[in-house]
């Protein structure tokens, strides 16, 4: 079930009437509630500009479900690199000053993996979006076409998910 | 291309309604979740919260039936209160610190039965840890009992050998040391060798002994002054080489001299294995008291190692950053950083609290109390004053007349400073049963005093416990005492109930001291005194005896290897530096020579000076 969701998200996503720009954008934005912990303030920074930026939304849906097991697997990675950040000698005066400025502690970045995750998402952020437009380009022109002519590729697309999907996110 | 989406404003405000919501229905309920998992953390039991309320405009907090577990009772709550309502400090909220700008506290009681257990079921590793350490404490201080029963058996030496000795082993390791310094030294001095030295200088002297400098001319004269000193020069850097050895052999020896006392304290620890062996108890005082009130002085001192080792924990010292484990989450949890800084809010602070409360019922805690304190927190080095804290009662309906605890604990700087002074007069303490006497001491009018300080990592302390017109009751079967056998449980417990039951004043002193997450324990009381004298009376002849044959056995056993390795270790000392000693008396008369030599030469050849050879004294 959830890999047809799962499906039914990439094939409806690839296929919108978005520009490969606006569908990486969503899905580099995307990366970051799978990459980092969900339920973190910076999360809701990224919903924010998800919503107000002119980017796919399926774009944004499809990062969290293709990043979220990334995520999971990179904790490790994100903890050492929080870690060293946190523990970097030059940054102590940064990381001093946010904890006691009122607002910044809430984001939880004194936590080495919400801070080894949103940097490892920042700095991945530019990489995913060349990446994933480059992707979809190659898609659109190679195997799309090809596609659309399947049965099973039209029976997923003319599904009430995909209708609805169209219905509120026509763009 | 539009950039902004306008339209989505409003799912978006949506959204954040939602998540206002959300915090509404479930605030309440993450914090008291929140105060039962840090409160069970802290404690090693149980922490319960019936209900929480909490308003972010105006930042306050509200908790209710707080129940707090004993961990060493899981069916008693150390604390239970009804109410606490506090009032945050809403900026410091905003940086996630609590600091309670007023807290008031009502329905306060102690001791009071629980509904269930309050055990857990899985604690994890760093639940109770303070706990569990000071457990573990109070299992290593070993209490030595008053088992005389050993006397009535023949003794068993089979214990004894060179395998279960220790000094046989570090008799052993001092010959290997000896050995090597031996070898290593013996090499140096044969490299050294002032023999060939030695014998130039004798040769050179001999040829110039009675010879005629006229017959010799100038350049004759000239060529023997050079050399003699150039067999003066060998001679000086000679010289210089054994005094080194010398100082090598001095420092050797200091080596040697520590291997030795290594093999004496081990003898001191077979001694006391042999006599472990023979199974008879010391005597001493100390010993004695320790076997009478030790189980109830460690009792006593428990709770002081707690509450310092939960400060140790909770207060940490200086301003550097500290590590905890992150929140408990699907993802890993990681770790959680806080950086402290100096004048800026503490994570958690009550600047002040002033209480005054009644404990009501019939217990000895039965009265009305004050108890204040100023600046609890759990960064001082960020709130930058030391916590300081008092209770005193004011008035008893049962139990103690006074009561006054003052207290300090300075965390401010990176070496902790604790104090702890407190008097308790007029207590009347739980009864304590003497196992070794088979009776039960019953303390009447006591007095409890208590000095406490922590500095560093060293602590030291003296609980006194004081008592006038006590009463003894016999829990033993007293007629089984009358056919029991010398050193029976049965005669002991006559011999030791003879001596204490006619003592109607006891004073107990616990003096502790050493590293705060061990400390050293001693005892001393003059019922232990009392029982000392006793038992020695009694028993201490047929004891001293015993213990003589076991020490015997041990010489029989280690005295060979022992008297070797002293040997080796003086053959060194009395060797070694005879020989150098030798080597530099040689090497002074052949220098002496053929210094006297060289002045002859320049006596006897007018208006030539020769020039002065310096003289080498013995370093």
């Amino acid at each position: 079930m959830i890999f047809i969701k799962l499906l039914q998200s990439l094939i409806s996503t690839l296929n919108s009437e978005g520009t490969p720009g606006q569908i990486a954008a969503g899905l580099a934005l995307g990366a970051a509630f799978g990459l980092t912990p969900l339920v973190n303030l910076h999360n809701l920074v990224v919903l924010a500009l998800a919503v107000m930026l002119n980017v796919s939304i399926g774009g944004v849906l499809l990062g969290w479900t293709l990043f979220t097991p990334l995520g999971f697997a990179l904790d490790p990675l994100f903890h050492r690199l929080g870690v060293a950040l946190l523990e970097a000698p030059a940054l102590q005066g940064l990381w001093t000053a946010l904890y006691n400025t009122p607002g910044v502690p809430l984001t939880a970045y004194n936590n080495s993996v919400v801070l080894g995750s949103l940097v490892g998402w920042l700095v991945l952020w530019l990489p995913i979006f060349y990446l994933a437009r480059w992707l979809v380009v190659r898609y659109r022109v190679m195997i799309f076409e090809r596609l659309k002519r399947m049965r099973f590729f039209q029976a997923v697309t003319a599904s009430k998910l995909f209708s609805y999907y169209r219905m509120l996110w026509p763009g | 291309m539009r950039f902004f989406r306008w339209k989505a404003i409003v799912p978006l405000v949506l959204i954040l309604g939602l998540i206002a919501l959300a915090w509404r229905l479930w605030a309440n309920h993450v914090v008291r979740k929140t105060v039962e998992f840090v409160g069970t953390e802290l404690v090693g039991a149980k922490v319960d919260l019936a209900s929480a309320s909490v308003r972010l405009i105006g930042a306050h907090v509200a908790l209710r039936g707080l129940q707090v577990t004993d961990p060493n009772a899981p069916m008693t709550n150390l604390v239970q209160v009804d109410e606490i309502v506090a009032d945050l400090n809403g900026i410091a909220l905003l940086e996630k610190k609590a600091v309670v700008e007023t807290v008031a506290v009502r329905g306060v009681r102690f001791g009071t039965p629980r509904a269930t257990s309050g055990a857990l079921d899985d604690p994890s590793p760093t639940t109770g840890l303070v706990t569990r350490r000071v457990l573990g404490w109070a299992n290593s201080i070993p209490i030595p009992s008053l088992d005389l029963s050993g006397l009535t058996r023949v003794a068993d030496f089979a214990g004894i050998s060179e395998d279960s000795l220790q000094s046989v082993a570090a008799a052993r390791a001092a010959v290997a040391r000896a050995d090597s310094a031996r070898a290593a030294l013996e090499r140096d001095i044969r490299s050294a060798d002032p023999g060939p030295v030695i014998d130039s200088a004798r040769a050179l002297s001999e040829r110039l002994r009675g010879a005629d400098v006229r017959r010799l001319g100038v350049a004759g004269v000239r060529d023997a002054t050079t050399s003699v000193r150039n067999v003066l020069a060998r001679i000086r850097t000679t010289r210089e080489r054994v005094t080194a050895l010398q100082r090598d052999v001095d420092s050797a020896a200091a080596a040697l001299r520590t291997s030795a006392a290594e093999v004496d304290r081990a003898r001191q620890a077979d001694y006391a294995y042999a006599q472990r062996l023979v199974r008879v108890p010391s005597l001493a005082t100390p010993d004695v008291s320790m076997a009478l009130f030790g189980e109830m002085a460690i009792g006593r001192l428990q709770p002081i190692l707690y509450w310092t080792g939960l400060a140790e924990q909770y207060l940490p010292p200086g301003l550097r950053p500290k590590p905890r484990p992150g929140p408990a989450r699907t993802r890993m949890a990681g770790t959680t950083y806080t950086f402290p800084k100096e004048r800026t809010f503490p994570t958690f602070l009550v600047e002040h609290g002033d209480a005054s409360l009644f404990l009501g019922g019939s217990s000895v805690a039965t009265g009305a109390y004050r108890a204040w304190f100023a600046g609890f927190t759990t960064e001082p080095a960020v709130y930058g004053a030391p916590l300081r804290f008092g209770a005193e009662r004011t008035a008893a309906a049962v139990g103690p007349r006074q009561l006054r605890v003052t207290g300090l604990m300075d965390r401010v700087g990176m070496s902790p400073h604790d104090s702890i002074d407190a008097l308790v007069s007029g207590v009347a303490f739980p009864a304590a049963v003497i196992r070794a006497a088979g009776a039960r001491l019953d303390w009447g009018d006591g007095t409890v005093r208590l000095a406490f300080d922590r500095r560093g990592e060293g602590i030291a302390g003296d609980l006194r416990l004081s008592a006038a017109g006590v009463t003894w009751t016999r829990t033993s079967d007293s007629a089984a005492a009358v056919a029991a056998r010398l050193g029976s449980r049965e005669w002991v417990e006559a011999l030791v109930w003879r001596a204490v039951s006619s003592i109607r004043d006891v004073e107990v002193d616990v003096r502790f001291s050493g590293r705060a997450d061990s400390p050293l324990m001693q005892v001393s009381s003059n019922v232990g005194s009392a029982v000392s004298s006793a038992l020695q009376r009694e028993v201490g002849a047929e004891i001293a005896r015993m213990q003589g044959r076991a020490r015997a056995e041990v010489d029989r056993v280690v005295g060979a290897r022992v008297a070797q390795a002293r040997a080796r270790l003086t053959s060194i000392e009395t060797d070694v530096r005879g020989r150098l000693a030798t080597q530099q008396q040689q090497l002074q008369e052949a220098q002496t020579e053929l210094e006297q030599r060289l002045q002859s030469l320049g006596q006897v050849v007018p208006g030539v000076r020769l020039p002065s050879v310096p003289r080498i004294r013995p370093s």
